[in-house]
């Protein structure tokens, strides 16, 4: 078969890519098994919903291994806010969420014999609330928050948020403040 | 008398104590100062209670989760999957070195996602390409019925196959440059560029190096590809075979306003950007018009009813739609016909086109302006209401 130059270059350069990912291959691996307990954990806290988690969290590392230069990334911060991103923008989008947290509702009340009905109402209230308040906070801040209370340490958070370390505490105080004056207003 | 200067400690440096992050000096002085002690009570209770609330999005202990390994396993499934499908036709045609050369496309694919699925663009470029622009019309399609377009990866993916190695590219696109003004714009970009009068801010300017590429049409082998889509009633005329058509797409130029992606970054660096942070994003692209030479013996009409016919419309509906255009100097713009507005509008003194987007699975409501004006396509996307974009175009100088 005859190429022209140009397809040549493409088909060289894809091949380049695909070495380059071929080496990489060993290490995304471990950087996956790592980082996925974590990114899962991120997701499923921010989206409530296991299979919505699994595929925002597939996306993300699919995101990753399509990169090549993760080499050069700060891959605890990317990977984290890439995800949180992903899942907040999936919350704004809600509608699987609502059905999942209906349907989860209805299965909690049904099954926990023991429990008293009232009682799962009002914590699947409450859990609502606090994802409707992540949605409307500024991004960065919810963003924070929620990576923080997953256990990111103050220097991936400042890797996933692009600051200083020295930042953080000042970030997270005014977060903070916000999320709390939010939950006044929903809860006086 | 010795004055000594107390610096308490921050609001920030207290919070990071909560966590146990403060240096040795900072809580050498909180250990001797009730004043941040106090304040540090506060803030701790503050934290613990925030803290509280989010815990109830822990999952139950009970509920299953993912672990890590069979996470691999699927991740290799997706990984196939994607690769599959990202081996499209828009790629394998243009490749990643001469897709930003399509300035407006990609521009106008960034901002509204939804107008901007590949495979129809990729056939717009191809069959209602072969034009100097002087009008655009929009064209809704019913993307239910794009079944051998988009669902069908292989029919795609073989055109793709055929164009690209039958393309030669003459002039390579050059990386996006950052321009200072206006004037140098026009200086780099070769025509002139208008700004708006009535801008909010100063916009960041992007020129976009143009490019340059032919190819030659092998009638068998599309028509091959027609009749294994399923459309062998779909004849493609004689005068195709061995037809030379040439692309030039000139530089475009972009401004930017608002908290825009990078026009430069990849798509994929794109995710770090929400879509709430990019609520102030603005971008106005000026390409002046591509031009696409073909024989003068190409029956340009038949094959866009063909083209119209794979994307859903009946023999009579593509001729009739045909028939209300003029192929050598109108761009087609497809849109799905599911959840868009769009209409003429008066704008920069001439008709332009307006589509618009409502709110849609949180995804925010936004808008796109499509006009012409002495032989330069303006491009205009925003997010809200279209009107601020349209009063901003009426004040282009």
């Amino acid at each position: 078969m005859t190429v022209t130059t140009s397809e040549a270059r493409a088909t060289s350069e894809r091949r380049g890519g695909e070495a380059l990912l071929k080496n990489v291959a060993t290490d995304f691996e471990a950087i996956f098994l790592e980082h996925w307990p974590r990114v899962y954990g991120v997701l499923v806290r921010l989206v409530g919903d296991h299979a919505e988690a699994e595929d925002l969290a597939l996306e993300t590392f699919w995101r990753l291994y399509q990169r090549d230069d993760v080499r050069e990334l700060n891959l605890g911060g990317w990977l984290y806010r890439v995800a949180s991103n992903l899942g907040l923008n999936a919350l704004r989008g809600g509608k699987r969420r609502e059905k999942y947290e209906l349907t989860a509702g209805r299965w909690e009340v049904e099954n926990y014999g023991g429990a008293d009905p009232a009682e799962v109402a009002a914590e699947n209230e409450e859990r609502r609330q606090v994802r409707q308040i992540l949605q409307d906070m500024n991004p960065r801040q919810a963003r924070l928050l929620l990576l923080r209370h997953s256990g990111l340490t103050y220097q991936e958070l400042a890797a996933a948020l692009g600051v200083k370390t020295s930042s953080i505490g000042a970030l997270l105080a005014r977060a903070e403040k916000e999320f709390e004056e939010r939950w006044r207003i929903i809860d006086p | 008398m010795t004055l000594r200067l107390v610096t308490h400690l921050s609001e920030g440096q207290l919070r990071a104590h909560v966590d146990g992050e403060l240096d040795v000096i900072g809580r050498q002085h909180l250990a001797a100062c009730a004043g941040c002690q106090a304040r540090l009570d506060a803030l701790a209770a503050r934290a613990g209670r925030v803290n509280d609330r989010l815990a109830r999005l822990a999952p139950a202990a009970d509920e299953p989760e993912l672990a890590a390994r069979p996470a691999l396993a699927r991740f290799k499934a997706y990984s196939a999957q994607h690769t599959r499908k990202e081996n499209s036709m828009l790629n394998q045609l243009f490749g990643r070195r001469l897709r930003p050369a399509w300035g407006l496309a990609a521009l106008v694919a960034v901002l509204a996602v939804s107008l901007s699925f590949p495979a129809v663009r990729a056939w717009a470029g191809q069959f209602l390409g072969l034009f100097r622009v002087q009008q655009i019309t929009v064209l809704p399609v019913d993307t239910t019925r794009l079944s051998g377009l988009t669902g069908g990866e292989t029919l795609g993916q073989q055109i793709g196959q055929i164009m690209s190695s039958s393309m030669t590219v003459t002039k390579e696109p050059g990386q996006p440059q950052v321009v200072a003004d206006a004037a140098e714009a026009s200086a780099i970009a070769g025509f002139t560029v208008r700004l708006p009068g009535a801008a909010p801010s100063a916009p960041q300017l992007t020129v976009q190096d143009g490019a340059a590429f032919y190819f030659v049409i092998n009638r068998e082998q599309a028509q091959a590809l027609l009749d294994e889509a399923g459309h062998s009633e779909l004849q493609l005329p004689a005068s195709l075979d061995g037809a030379k058509i040439e692309v030039t797409i000139p530089a475009a130029v972009t401004a930017a306003y608002g908290n825009c992606p990078r026009p430069d970054a990849e798509e994929t660096a794109h995710e770090s950007i929400s879509w709430e942070e990019m609520r102030t994003c603005l971008i106005l692209a000026e390409i002046p018009s591509p031009t696409v030479n073909t024989p003068p013996d190409l029956d340009v009409q038949a094959l866009a009813e063909i083209g119209l016919q794979l994307t859903g419309m009946t023999p009579q509906e593509a001729r009739d739609f045909s028939q209300t255009v003029d192929w050598t100097s109108t761009l087609v713009v497809p849109i799905p016909r599911n959840g868009h507005e769009y209409g003429q509008v008066a704008v920069d003194g001439v008709t332009g086109n307006l589509i618009y987007r409502k709110t849609d699975d949180g995804f925010p409501a936004h808008y796109t302006l499509l006009w012409v004006r002495d032989g330069i396509i303006y491009g205009l996307s925003g997010f809200g209401e279209p009107d601020a974009g349209l009063a901003l175009a009426n004040s282009l100088k």
